[in-house]
């Protein structure tokens, strides 16, 4: 209210006289000009203009939603025609093959940076692609160098080093860089910087010695605090020449898709199927590595079954009553 | 050390290892789950009790990784070390005054919120610009002769951002066409939206599978 008085005072309004006393006169004035008949309508009578109005209505939100409509229809078209990938692809497989080949493409002890920047939240569902990827490192035989930036991370990444040191990887093959606090300017300090003084050790010796440009290969493991979004936009303007992959959860697939179609990721491995189906190509080939050391922790086909089940029923309990009266109602204005 | 070094270490699979402690760790994890899930049968204060206690245990691990990973190595040991480190103490006043900063006046403790604010920002900014803006720009300019397919989709994608774009005109003079396509580009940015929502969706769904898999593998061995 005090905001309409002081419109309705301000000089040059177009309600001079209004004033104090007349606090509403302004929002009436700034009503749409048919509200008016209507409001005569309902307090007097004109009935049968009433469903021409509302017609007029429906008629311009389903005008504006036309174009919409349109283009979803030609995107749908479009998608049928060859040489036009939407979704990269379109193969579960089509990601993880663009990461098995990154990592295809290594070395034998070339040094790799894994930035391990999950979500406690989401980290489960990328977890089994993960731990496929740093297999597939290990059966390469690449030397990776483990970095957080984000607090919770840092905490994924102590697990997964634990568990590497568990198989029998040692610094000389995976290097615990530590949590780098700061965020994205911490990202900016690592690539201009190295990896300073504290790591020791012989591969903590040689990347001091070669620096940030001797990573062959960047993996990250995003989450919402730092993600592929963060690397490409800190890191790769300043070492261009380093290839960066990630994998991440399905809902940071909007931000980060455009960066694969772009090219300035190499690989990018999303969703769930994606996840197995990387996963089911490493633990194919990477029996030397041990099998079973990430393959039995796979996704069980029954827990998906059952687990989208219940996620149904927890739908239609939660929504389904009022999903139902909205189109209850809906019918009956439909009728009427 | 090779791959076959690897293969023949015993193999942990979770972050549980065999043993009792795993036992014991397993079962506080499905408890937690199940006090999670006891919301749908519409038991909250099971469910207070777990959100209470991830706020807790992560708040304290925040802080005591802020302490021992950064405040300390990288500041108070440089300081009591070696006075080779001058600027270190400003650093250290600007952090105390971060700390106690509620006690303080506004304007004190505006300079370090400043200079954390706008460095984050300019941070933030600057990569925008040279690592998502440019090259996404140079990216959308598909040229023709890549093929029709790809045309075609440079096509739609400029069909889509521009009235996205112009829907943001807001306060600014519109002739009737303009208004059309901004209201096109509301109902497009909608669509955006109910699309990415759908990925967090699915982001969620598989997290309820990895739960159920856990309960039902790890805990009753069922699916195993």
């Amino acid at each position: 209210m005090t905001d309409s008085r002081d419109q309705g005072a301000r000089p040059g309004s177009p309600e001079p006289t209004g004033g104090a006393e007349q606090p509403e006169a302004p929002a009436t004035e700034a009503t749409p000009p048919e509200d008016a008949p209507e409001a005569s309508e309902a307090a007097g009578g004109e009935e049968g203009e009433r469903p021409s109005r509302r017609r007029r209505r429906l008629g311009a939100g389903v005008s504006a939603g036309i174009p919409p409509v349109a283009l979803v229809v030609l995107l749908a078209i479009a998608s049928f025609v060859p040489g036009i990938a939407f979704t990269g692809g379109g193969s579960e497989d089509g990601p993880g093959r663009d990461l098995e080949a990154a990592i295809g493409r290594l070395q034998t002890g070339a040094p790799v940076l894994v930035d391990i920047d999950g979500d406690l939240g989401t980290y489960p569902e990328i977890r089994y692609a993960t731990r496929a990827a740093l297999a597939d490192l290990m059966v390469k035989g690449a030397n990776v160098a483990i970095v957080s930036f984000s607090g919770e991370g840092r905490a994924i990444a102590v697990a997964e080093v634990a568990r590497l040191r568990s198989l029998g990887a040692g610094a000389d093959r995976v290097l615990d860089l530590g949590f780098r606090s700061g965020g994205e300017p911490a990202l900016v300090q690592l690539a201009g910087s190295g990896i300073g003084p504290g790591p020791a050790g012989p591969f903590a010796d040689a990347l001091r010695k070669d620096g940030f440009g001797s990573f062959r290969l960047a993996l990250v493991i995003g989450g919402a605090e730092i993600g592929p979004r963060s690397w490409i936009e800190q890191v790769q303007p300043r070492v261009p020449g380093l290839p960066i992959a990630a994998i991440t959860p399905s809902f940071l697939l909007p931000e980060v898709l455009p960066y694969r179609s772009s090219g300035q990721l190499v690989a990018l491995v999303g969703t769930l199927p994606s996840n197995l189906a990387y996963g089911k190509q490493v633990a194919a080939r990477g029996a030397a590595f041990g099998p079973g050391t990430f393959a039995e922790r796979s996704p069980n086909g029954a827990a998906i079954v059952f687990g989208m089940l219940v996620a149904i029923a927890v739908l239609l309990a939660s929504s389904g009553g009022s999903l139902a009266g909205w189109g209850r109602a809906a019918w009956r204005r439909f009728r009427s | 050390m090779g791959t076959s070094g690897l293969a023949a270490i015993p193999v942990v699979n979770g972050l549980f290892e065999a043993g009792g402690a795993g036992t014991v760790a397993t079962w506080l994890a499905v408890l937690l789950t199940l006090c999670v899930w006891s919301y749908l049968v519409g038991e909250r204060r099971l469910l207070r009790v777990s959100q209470l206690l991830l706020a807790g245990l992560a708040t304290g691990y925040l802080a005591l990784i802020a302490i021992r990973e950064v405040l300390i190595p990288q500041l108070i040991a440089p300081i009591s070390t070696s006075s080779a480190h001058p600027e270190l103490i400003l650093d250290l006043v600007l952090v105390a005054v971060l700390v106690v900063g509620r006690w303080l006046p506004r304007r004190l403790v505006a300079v370090p919120a400043a200079i954390l604010v706008g460095g984050t920002v300019g941070y933030a900014l600057g990569g925008a610009i040279t690592g998502t803006l440019l090259p996404q720009l140079a990216a959308g300019m598909v040229p023709l002769a890549s093929g029709p397919g790809d045309a075609l989709a440079g096509v739609i994608g400029v069909a889509i951002t521009v009235p996205v774009l112009l829907s943001f005109l807001h306060g600014v003079p519109r002739g009737r066409l303009l208004v059309s396509v901004a209201t096109t580009g509301r109902w497009l940015m909608l669509g955006g939206l109910g699309a990415w929502f759908g990925f967090l969706l699915l982001s969620r769904l598989a997290l309820l599978v990895d739960r159920i898999g856990f309960v039902l593998g790890d805990w009753l061995g069922v699916l195993r």
